[in-house]
């Protein structure tokens, strides 16, 4: 028969509540009232065979002892500043022990209970964790805004610090009477760092970078890249205008994100000139965003033009990359020639050249 | 009448009376007084006359290792303890006595069965 886990963390807390409340007396003494302790404790658990073994009041269960070891009644505490940590330590061991026998009484709170045990381990695990941060940000000096290791050191420090938590929180590898009280320290130490350090190593700071890259302008691109103005050629290599360009919908193909509510569109060229484009004056309202290649204007002098509205009255034809290019092979399209139409691919109706390509464009300005 | 508080005055006799049969751990002697009738001693009584008894130098301890469990601690009764436990039992026998004479001279032989535990 064997107690369950519940029930031998239980007895821990309880035994360490109960050293806590006879902290007063010289070691050797607490150590013989309280030899095999835990023990006789996990015996009478399973004795009782009761899934929620309650050893009770653990500062009563000192009293006791103490008074049929005929060992001195503990004194109270004069005032609050005279505690000391022993008397702190007795007061929070026989509360936590308090606290967990009171929510065992009730069968919503035991299995709150055990849930919480249950994630005791992830706990270790993270106090380990808080612990490397906080060396790596102080010693080697690394940004606090990474979660894990970039190298082989620091995962070793890592496992290191997570190891030494995870057997703390077994309770083992304390030799040392100070050990305990430090694992004490270092949790509390952590649970006031972890949320500054999750907040800080969550990667904010990358989603807002992906955010950016994942941010798709309006209009037309190219592999990504915006495209702002198309400039068409013709079988003869020769450079043409006026071309209405649509996509398989029929939806006029244009390299602005909303034709209507666009009247000019601010470029810069790769030599970093700015060059204002605007649609096509042939088509009502100024939205024939798809008729290319797209005209430029003349760029914005702030002094005279405040409002930084270009002067569309100076369109002129924007300046293609190429005055003319090689002519296409009429009976072998050139592979390079990619606007070669597939002959399937024609429309059986294209709409009118004239027509308004958006239906809700309002006549003049 | 708390039986607790009677045993407060007769747990070093009883425990005594109990290593006498046979050494034992902690949690054994209390397992033993229980079996024996003493229901309602507590654990932490025990162990602290355990360790008053053994300071006294009545008993005297070993530890036992135990397989896959945790070693413990057996007490067993010496010469002095052996000589405690007979001057206690005689103190008990005449204090024991003297009291049942005096609740039999008192009361009505059926009001003394009821025990002096019961407290109507």
């Amino acid at each position: 028969m064997s107690t369950t886990t519940s029930a031998t963390l239980a007895i821990r807390d309880f035994a360490a509540a109960v050293r806590a409340a006879l902290s007063d007396l010289p070691s050797e003494d607490v150590e013989e009232l309280t030899d095999g302790l835990e023990a006789d404790l996990t015996e009478q658990a399973e004795d009782l065979d009761a899934p929620g073994f309650d050893p009770g009041d653990a500062v009563g269960y000192a009293d006791e002892l103490r008074a049929a070891a005929g060992l001195p009644v503990r004194g109270k505490p004069r005032l609050a500043s005279a505690w000391t940590a022993n008397e702190l330590r007795t007061w929070a061991s026989a509360q936590r022990s308090n606290l967990a026998r009171k929510a065992r009484s009730t069968v919503i709170g035991s299995r709150t209970l055990d849930f919480f045990i249950s994630l005791r381990p992830f706990w270790w695990v993270l106090r380990g964790w808080a612990v490397y941060k906080v060396i790596s940000a102080l010693v080697i000096g690394n940004s606090i805004a990474s979660t894990l290791p970039s190298n082989g050191v620091e995962w070793v420090l890592l496992l290191l610090f997570v190891t030494v938590s995870v057997q703390w929180g077994r309770g083992r590898w304390l030799p040392w009477s100070w050990l305990p009280p430090l694992r004490t320290l270092v949790s509390v130490c952590s649970i006031i760092a972890l949320p500054l350090l999750l907040v800080l190593a969550t990667p904010w700071n990358s989603s807002a970078v992906q955010y950016v890259e994942d941010y798709v302008p309006p209009g037309l691109l190219l592999d990504g890249n915006e495209v702002f103005n198309v400039f068409v050629y013709d079988s003869d290599g020769q450079p043409l205008t006026g071309v209405q360009l649509f996509d398989q919908d029929g939806q006029p193909l244009t390299t602005v994100g909303d034709p209507n509510a666009t009247p000019w569109v601010a470029t810069y060229g790769a030599d970093g000139t700015e060059v204002i484009l605007v649609p096509s004056s042939d088509v009502p309202g100024r939205t024939g965003w798809n008729v290319f290649p797209l005209n430029k204007v003349d760029s914005v002098d702030y002094n005279l033009q405040p409002s930084g509205e270009p002067d569309l009255s100076t369109a002129t034809p924007a300046v293609p990359p190429f005055t003319q290019v090689r002519p296409l092979t009429q009976q072998t399209p050139s592979p390079t020639a990619p606007p070669t139409p597939a002959p399937s691919a024609a429309p059986p109706v294209a709409p009118e050249p004239s027509a308004t390509p958006t239906p809700n464009s309002k006549e003049g300005n | 009448m708390d039986t607790t508080q009677l045993l407060k005055g007769v747990l070093d006799v009883a425990v005594l009376a109990v290593i006498q049969e046979e050494d034992g751990y902690g949690y054994d002697i209390v397992r033993r007084l229980r079996a024996a009738g003493l229901k309602e001693v507590g654990d932490a009584s025990v162990y602290g006359t355990l360790r008053r008894l053994y300071t006294a130098g009545a008993l005297s301890t070993y530890v036992v290792p135990s397989d896959g469990g945790p070693h413990r601690k057996y007490y067993g009764i010496n010469t002095e303890g052996r000589t405690m436990l007979a001057e206690q039992r005689a103190s008990w026998t005449r204090f024991a006595n003297t009291l049942s004479l005096l609740l039999t001279e008192q009361h009505q032989p059926t009001a003394t069965i009821r025990t002096i535990g019961d407290k109507s």
